[in-house]
């Protein structure tokens, strides 16, 4: 069983703290055993059968976790989806073909679980019940706005961790459905660490939890920092539990990782790399104020490697994903996969420039102009709109509309409002303009080409 | 260019009123302007912050024609952060607009 290497480590672990859930409460490495046992006993008395596609909508925490782990050990294709990400949980079920749906944050371990829109079928589900491993799909959004299925062969996602890590109590900042957060999780529970949940990810929340509980491991990302600095979070509490803070998912400018070295100088920094295509790698950073990392080590046999094409980073894992559910395969014919991500190269080591298309990176959250638009296309009143990032020192970037309105007297004022109004609910906050310009220009030009820039 | 301190603050006050306008009203802002903008006890977050402090720029911009810089590496640098009240945020406004006409160049004193 493919979980079975972490069964152990938590009997061993015993009476250790697994988590320190989000309300302070905390359950042990011994009641994670039993709480996956009765998650598993739920399952199979609802009827999940082996190898079913699974929605599973929770947060860090034991709850969660024993039905994550519970459903892998009966080879279930596992669909997490975390709080932020509960508006897209339909369209999540519908693409994955979940025949279940189990809600994690409900409480009642065996009430939670109930059928789903889908009937697990697909090819990929297909090849990993053959295979009779577990499976994991991430998603991430895509160009025209709908979200891609990533889907991972859990086992080798595990098999990273079978060898013996280090044990740090580790704060779960990052979210439970994104390929990084999964992998802190994987991290922690292969070493029997313990796993500080937050209830809140603003930087008081934040610190005040490190502060609390000692914490000695801080994944984030560079505008979560940004934040923390500016908000004077870290000079209110006592930080000097910390000794690594890693960071990425977005652009870290040298100026800004240079101020955190100087108001952690007792924590490393290191900068991690992954997407949800190909998992996240093994990586080292030159040092704490330096952006060069090696990426992929070979150390165990089971890294990453990569070459840089044009200017731009492709990558060749074990670990990358079986292919997405809704959209053509990303890889080479040999197996590399582009991530548009540009870099520049100093003998093993890579810099990270930015990304080589439309993608909007917003505080590490991506953002793709079209779905933007074409949710502010569908308000009243809108001729017409162009949506393009722009670098920003606060989030690293922001999403800027340039709107053109059917009539040209509107007040951009009234403009603005009307437009965060309309989006408020249908996008997600991040995704909602920070910036919007009215117009009396046309923006597309005589090819039809949109004028983005 | 000058740019008062009762123009900015005015300018501060109708970002804050146009932010509202699509916020519930548990997350409303306050315009009070010592209350706490961004910090221990705030209503912000991250993007909250740079939607304020973007439509500050544009309505500062609406009223005195000019492009003014409120958030840069300079003014996240700074030892008392400008984002801690709207007082702070003015006044950080009026010291970008002083500095010889551009907001770049006071952003980078």
């Amino acid at each position: 069983m493919a979980t079975g290497f972490l069964l152990a480590r938590f009997a061993a672990a015993g009476d250790k703290t697994a988590f320190v859930e989000a309300d302070g409460s905390r359950e042990s490495y011994a009641g994670l055993l039993a709480r996956i046992e009765a998650a598993g006993a739920a399952l199979d008395a609802a009827g999940v059968r082996p190898g079913a596609a699974v929605q599973l909508r929770g947060d860090f925490g034991a709850a969660a976790t024993a039905f994550l782990l519970a459903l892998w050990a009966r080879g279930a294709a596992v669909i997490p989806v975390a709080p932020v990400s509960f508006e897209k949980a339909g369209e999540f079920a519908q693409v994955g073909q979940a025949e279940w749906i189990v809600d994690a944050a409900s409480g009642a371990a065996s009430g939670a679980i109930a059928p789903g829109p889908g009937s697990s079928e697909h090819p990929l589900y297909d090849d990993l019940r053959r295979r009779g491993v577990p499976g994991l799909v991430i998603f991430s959004s895509g160009t025209t706005g709908a979200s891609k299925g990533a889907v991972h062969d859990a086992t080798r996602l595990l098999s990273k961790f079978e060898g013996p890590g280090k044990d740090f109590r580790t704060l779960a900042f990052l979210l439970f459905d994104h390929i990084a957060g999964v992998d802190t999780l994987l991290y922690c529970l292969s070493n029997a660490s313990t796993i500080v949940c937050p209830a809140e990810r603003t930087p008081e929340a934040i610190c005040r939890l490190i502060a609390a509980e000692a914490v000695e491991v801080l994944p984030t990302a560079p505008s979560f920092l940004n934040l923390m600095l500016l908000s004077g979070a870290q000079q209110a509490h006592d930080l000097s539990s910390l000794k690594i803070v890693t960071y990425g998912a977005e652009m870290m400018p040298q100026a800004l990782l240079e101020r955190v070295a100087a108001a952690l100088p007792q924590a490393r920094l290191v900068q991690k790399y992954g997407t949800s295509e190909i998992g996240a790698l093994r990586s080292r950073s030159e040092g704490s104020a330096s952006r060069w990392i090696r990426i992929g080590g070979h150390e165990d046999g089971r890294g990453a490697e990569w070459r840089v094409v044009d200017g731009l980073l492709e990558v060749r894992t074990g670990t990358a994903m079986l292919g997405y559910l809704n959209a053509p395969s990303p890889f080479t014919d040999d197996g590399w996969y582009r991530t548009g991500d540009r870099v520049e190269v100093k003998g093993d080591m890579v810099r990270f420039l930015g990304r080589d298309s439309d993608v909007i990176n917003v505080g590490g959250q991506k953002v793709f102009p079209a779905e933007v638009e074409a949710e502010i296309a569908r308000l009243d009143g809108v001729a017409e709109v162009a949506v393009s990032g722009s670098a920003h020192p606060i989030l690293g970037a922001v999403v800027t509309a340039r709107v053109r309105m059917t009539d040209p007297g509107a007040a951009p004022a009234a403009v603005r409002t009307a437009i965060r109004r309309g989006l408020a609910g249908r996008l997600e906050p991040y995704k909602i303009p920070q910036k919007i310009e009215v117009t009396d220009q046309p923006l597309v030009t005589d090819r039809f080409k949109q004028r983005r820039g | 260019m000058s740019l008062t301190y009762e123009t900015a603050l005015s300018a501060m006050e109708s970002a804050v009123d146009e932010m509202n306008l699509s916020l519930p009203q548990e997350k409303r802002l306050s315009t009070d302007p010592d209350a706490v903008l961004f910090g221990p006890g705030s209503q912000l977050d991250s993007v909250g912050l740079v939607n304020l402090v973007m439509a500050a720029e544009q309505h500062l911009g609406d009223a005195t024609g000019a492009d003014l810089v409120l958030a840069s590496e300079a003014a996240m640098s700074r030892k008392r952060s400008p984002y801690r009240s709207l007082r702070a945020l003015a006044e950080y406004a009026v010291e970008v607009a002083g500095a010889d006409g551009t907001g770049e160049q006071a952003a980078t004193a």
